[in-house]
């Protein structure tokens, strides 16, 4: 190819706007396409599993073929042909990797492109004094390697991926595993429960506050696959870790799947913080491809004084099916939720979440700021539930949406429930459009309307954005800004 | 003999069990008189395809021997007797710049069930008042659905008072047609005891510089339930629209439990909507205050109440309808034990 052709096709790409879209070429092995049991064992025996956790894979495939499609969100779906499309799919000779210089170099060079970085020395020879992140790197269907281990084991923190975690860990996880999302909760999480691949496991015993934020990066790479990924994140007494999420694909026609399911357990005094970056390849300004995001999050306050806060930045995904939720179930445990969702062109996000107050003396908070440009939609949809025993419980809900432009739509659907008298609950929402004034007084000032409606839209999602650690923080700004251009004049 | 009504596994029915309710009824179908030779405006259901609830619509259009054509100012008493199973209908239409009042007065004796509608047309520069007292019995079932067409400046103040009956729907529809209409609507649920009542309010904009109002403050005692479910729709057209919507819930006894759902569902870009809502008791503070000022604690209470209320009732324009509704309440509140 000449260099006039690799130019073009540089500012072909740039013109779209999605950076993390380029494709890495690696021979891949995949698992025969389409879904039946013999796929669901055959993806059981690559993980080497134990007997039980493929008896629960099954039953989890059977209860899939028996349960409808949820269609209560407002959300225009294909039908899915769920045999069009791989469910396991590995970069070739993974199995015997030690450390993470045995991973295939143009594996790393992704990450690198990405900006995650995967070597240790390089993240020490950063910034120095910059605070340390551990990854865990999912590429397509399998985890490529996990940094700073050793570091992370001295504390005696586990973090793996969920397959490691599987044979070295085995009580742990079949204590947990479905135990907050059973494998009948709906038709994504059962789907996923058959046919889960990788995903991270975290472990923080007693009295650990993690000595470092730890992250996973999930990576769709390979044509027509699904990626299933199941996370489990367990805080044990007086436990604290913050951990970070962040997810790109490549830029296709064809739609993927990607259906997740995370669960979270907190004990006595532990607090997870729990931090989502989703920027899934979004489809074209026709809506052609993208990702289909069906996530099931839930966390449960097990213990007294826990907490779990939930704060996700959604820009990405053809569609977004998102509600993370906590089960307040300790006395004075607390649930967070801050949320900025923006769909712009084509893409559709019905996302919200739901506080379940259990325990006495319960607080929830929940902020969630919608965005909605071009000719997208998008519905916060959430539901707070005080149960009897929830004496003193205490909720805040706060949604705001803001239409840019008159071919989009932004809806508000909240639950409310209340059984207990001693409960005080609030929620307000509003839904305006940028203010002209506010434009007019940024271009008189000599800032473009582009410039001025990023920063307009920045301090809209501000409460949200400062509850992201750091590092994500700096990235969910550009992407806020990038997600929206074009989207005026 | 019972007909097919909704089942909460309907969406827009979630909190409301009807058919559980009308079960413990026996009833027959029943006339109050009105004769039925008026011609109906609107036979079907209205509404778009997402709010297709309309099988209680189409079973009064099908059952209802009462039909009442209003066209001026009218009290209308709708009383039932036990075990009379009503189908009554009001056709309101307010021409262009009338301004009409209606009072209607709902109450009954015994078991029974008023599966009511009510068509309303107000016509350009008109306005309409629309008072509604309802007060059934303890052991009635009343279905009621509303549904309101406003025209260009066209004005429509609706108050609902419902002081209950076993169970009550009220379901209010209403499509602001015309440029500049103006739909407000307000309410108290007054319920104790195993009182059930749900307003279902959904409010359709579909023309440009609309506005419209909810406001709705529900009292729950003994072991009562409330349901509040509330939309606002602005279509595209409907630039410049003004909607807001406020639900206040005390509950004050632990057996009570209040469900609210206030839904936006907006395609305009240049609009201002929002609602608010909140569930709560009363605050101790005012009350320790009052009682330390020797006012006794039932009536210091009350005045807490009255006053949660007071937003809801100065929504009546008419102060003749302000005056008895505050009597109303005051009447509730002396009979609470």
């Amino acid at each position: 190819m000449s260099s006039i052709d690799l130019e073009t096709i540089d500012t072909v790409k740039s013109l779209n706007k999605y950076d993390a879209g380029f494709e890495t070429d690696i021979e891949m092995e995949y698992a025969p396409k389409g879904l039946n049991e013999d796929i669901v064992r055959l993806i059981s025996k690559k993980k080497n599993e134990p007997e039980w956790l493929l008896e629960w894979r099954l039953k989890a495939y059977r209860h899939w073929l028996t349960m409808p499609e949820p269609t209560w969100a407002k959300l225009e779906i294909a039908p899915i042909d769920y045999q069009d499309a791989f469910y396991y799919a590995a970069p070739k000779n993974m199995k015997t990797i030690k450390s993470l210089d045995e991973v295939d170099p143009r594996i790393l060079e992704t990450y690198k492109k990405l900006g995650i970085p995967l070597r240790e020395q390089e993240v020490l020879l950063g910034v120095e004094g910059a605070p340390l992140v551990a990854v865990d790197a999912v590429f397509d269907s399998v985890s490529v390697g996990t940094t700073f281990r050793k570091k992370l084991s001295e504390s005696g923190v586990i973090f793996c991926s969920i397959s490691e975690a599987v044979q070295d860990h085995p009580d742990l996880v079949k204590k947990y595993l479905g135990s907050i999302v059973p494998y009948a909760d709906n038709k994504h999480a059962c789907l996923n429960s058959a046919v889960f691949t990788d995903g991270s496991f975290v472990y923080i015993p007693p009295g650990v506050r993690c000595p470092m934020e730890l992250s996973t990066y999930f990576r769709m790479n390979a044509k027509n696959t699904g990626q299933f990924e199941r996370t489990l994140i367990i805080a044990d007494k007086g436990a604290y870790v913050s951990y970070l999420e962040g997810c790109t694909a490549p830029m296709r026609d064809e739609n993927q799947m990607h259906a997740a399911v995370v669960e979270l357990i907190t004990h006595d005094d532990a607090e997870i913080k729990y931090s989502t970056v989703q920027n899934w390849y979004p489809g074209d300004e026709d809506g052609k491809g993208g990702i289909y995001n069906f996530v099931t999050k839930r966390g449960i306050c097990e213990g007294r004084n826990s907490k779990i806060s939930w704060t996700q930045v959604e820009t990405g995904s053809a569609i977004t099916w998102k509600y993370p939720s906590c089960i307040l179930k300790g006395d004075n445990s607390q649930g967070e939720f801050y949320s900025v969702a923006i769909t712009n062109n084509r893409q559709q996000a019905d996302t919200g979440t739901k506080m379940i107050h259990m325990g006495a003396n319960t607080k929830s908070r929940i902020i969630a700021k919608t965005i909605s440009a071009g000719r997208s939609d998008s519905t916060y949809r959430g539901m707070v539930k005080i149960m009897g025993g929830a004496d003193n419980a205490r909720n805040f809900t706060q949604c705001d949406s803001l239409l840019i432009g008159d071919q989009c739509g932004a809806h508000t659907v909240p639950y409310i429930e209340s059984k207990n008298k001693s409960a005080r609950l609030e929620h307000e929402a509003t839904t305006s459009k940028i203010s002209e004034d506010q434009v007019f007084y940024c271009q008189q000032r000599g800032i473009s309307e582009e410039e001025a409606l990023a920063l307009i839209v920045n301090g809209f999602v501000r409460d949200v954005l400062q509850q992201l650690p750091m590092e994500f923080a700096v990235e969910a700004q550009k992407l806020v800004s990038i997600s929206l251009e074009g989207s005026v004049g | 003999m019972l007909p097919d009504v909704p089942s909460p596994k309907l969406e827009r029915w979630k909190y409301t069990n009807l058919e559980r309710a009308l079960k413990k009824l026996n009833l027959m179908p029943a006339a109050l008189g009105w004769g039925s030779d008026v011609k109906l405006l609107n036979p079907h259901a209205p509404g778009e395809a997402q709010y297709k609830d309309t099988q209680l619509w189409d079973l009064n259009t099908s059952h209802t021997k009462d039909i009442k054509f209003i066209t001026s100012d009218e009290i209308i008493e709708i009383s039932a007797k036990d075990g009379q199973w009503l189908s009554p209908r009001l056709v309101i239409h307010v021409k262009d710049g009338q301004t009409v009042t209606v009072i209607e007065r709902q109450n009954g004796q015994g078991g029974y069930w008023k599966n009511g509608v009510a068509q309303i047309i107000v016509g350009k520069n008109a306005k309409l008042r629309h008072y509604r007292i309802i007060d059934e019995a303890e052991g009635a079932v009343s279905t009621q659905f509303i549904h309101v067409k406003i025209d260009r400046d066209g004005s429509y103040e609706g108050y609902n008072h419902i002081e209950g009956a076993g169970l009550i729907r009220n379901q209010v529809h209403a499509e602001l047609n015309g440029e500049n209409g103006n739909f407000s609507i307000a309410g108290l649920n007054l319920l104790r005891g195993e009182q059930h009542a749900d307003t279902t309010i959904t409010i359709e904009h579909k023309a440009p510089h609309c506005n419209s109002n909810q406001t709705y403050k529900s009292v729950l005692d003994g072991k009562s339930r409330c349901v509040f479910q509330g939309k606002v729709h602005v279509h595209q057209i409907a630039q410049k629209t003004d909607g807001y919507q406020l639900s206040n819930a005390l509950i004050l006894s632990p057996q009570a439990e209040m469900d609210t759902k206030p839904e936006l569902e907006i395609y305009a870009d240049d609009v201002k909507c929002s609602h608010g809502a909140t569930t709560g008791k009363l605050d101790e503070e005012p009350l320790f205050y009052m009682r330390a000022r020797g006012i006794p604690e039932k009536e210091a209470r009350s005045l807490l109440i009255t006053s949660f209320c007071a937003q809801a009732v100065d929504t009546i324009t008419d102060e003749g309808m302000q005056t008895h509704i505050t009597e109303k309440l005051a009447q509730w509140l002396a009979s609470r034990t």
